[in-house]
């Protein structure tokens, strides 16, 4: 796993590679120190290959924390497979806060219109 | 009785460097067997979560504890077995009304694989999984 912080208006985590049990606490542990200071957070996967229960929790951790507190976090996953789990767990589906998409330019304007 | 297409067996040590290793060894298997790529990615979560189970809970004298994983493919069924130390710990994907950050390891397992067993004993717990070629997950 590869992890690149981009600062801004909009911090911005952006990960490639494999997420899992092993290298997740990495991307949690920056999740929560994001957390503190914004209120607005994209997370891009669009390069992760791989994510297992490890990388749902780092999300599900981040839409706790910044979308349920009025905030709003979008993800953008491009990986079919990727996409697929985060269906499993429910994550597809409508969620106040948070944005899911395939998309990085729409992921920037939901998050910039909200 | 026809002779399994693959079979292949590993200790590995407790480490979470591991997880790379036998995800490698399942997409291999499944190739080898072949699964298409959709069902190989379901399968390498499943026994990625499984195996880091073991790592976690099935580990109790950390990373100086072994765990078994046995990977064989017979006719169109491929199936894992993972034996640690321990004792299998699911936990629930909600504390009360609130999401968990939690428990969706032993879901996903379940979701993507078509049988998941649990068999504890005082030498530690096996998980058994099986999936077939013509199993669930087909997208």
């Amino acid at each position: 796993m590869e992890l690149k912080v981009e600062q801004g208006k909009v911090p911005v985590i952006d990960v490639a590679g494999e997420i899992d049990h092993f290298v997740c606490q990495q991307l949690s542990d920056k999740i929560d120190e994001l957390a503190d200071h914004t209120k607005k957070l994209l997370l891009d996967f669009s390069e992760v290959s791989y994510l297992d229960s490890a990388g749902v929790a780092a999300v599900i951790s981040a839409i706790q924390q910044i979308s349920l507190t009025g905030g709003h976090v979008a993800l953008v996953v491009k990986h079919a497979d990727v996409m697929h789990i985060l269906d499993l767990v429910g994550l597809t589906s409508n969620i106040e806060g948070f944005t899911l998409t395939q998309d990085r330019g729409e992921a920037q304007k939901r998050l910039e219109e909200d | 009785m026809q002779a399994p297409s693959y079979h292949k067996s590993w200790i590995f040590s407790a480490k979470g460097g591991c997880l790379n290793t036998v995800r490698a060894i399942t997409e291999e298997a499944g190739k080898v067997c072949g699964f298409s790529p959709s069902d190989i990615y379901g399968m390498k979560v499943a026994v990625s979560e499984a195996c880091a189970n073991a790592i976690e809970h099935g580990s109790p004298r950390g990373a100086s504890d072994t765990f078994e994983f046995e990977i064989t493919c017979s006719g169109d069924e491929l199936q894992i077995r993972i034996k640690d130390n321990g004792i299998f710990k699911p936990r629930s994907a909600t504390e009360g009304a609130h999401l968990s950050t939690r428990g969706r390891g032993i879901y996903l397992m379940m979701a993507l694989m078509d049988s998941v067993k649990l068999e504890e004993s005082e030498s530690g717990t096996m998980v058994l999984m099986t999936r077939k070629k013509s199993g669930k997950g087909e997208k």
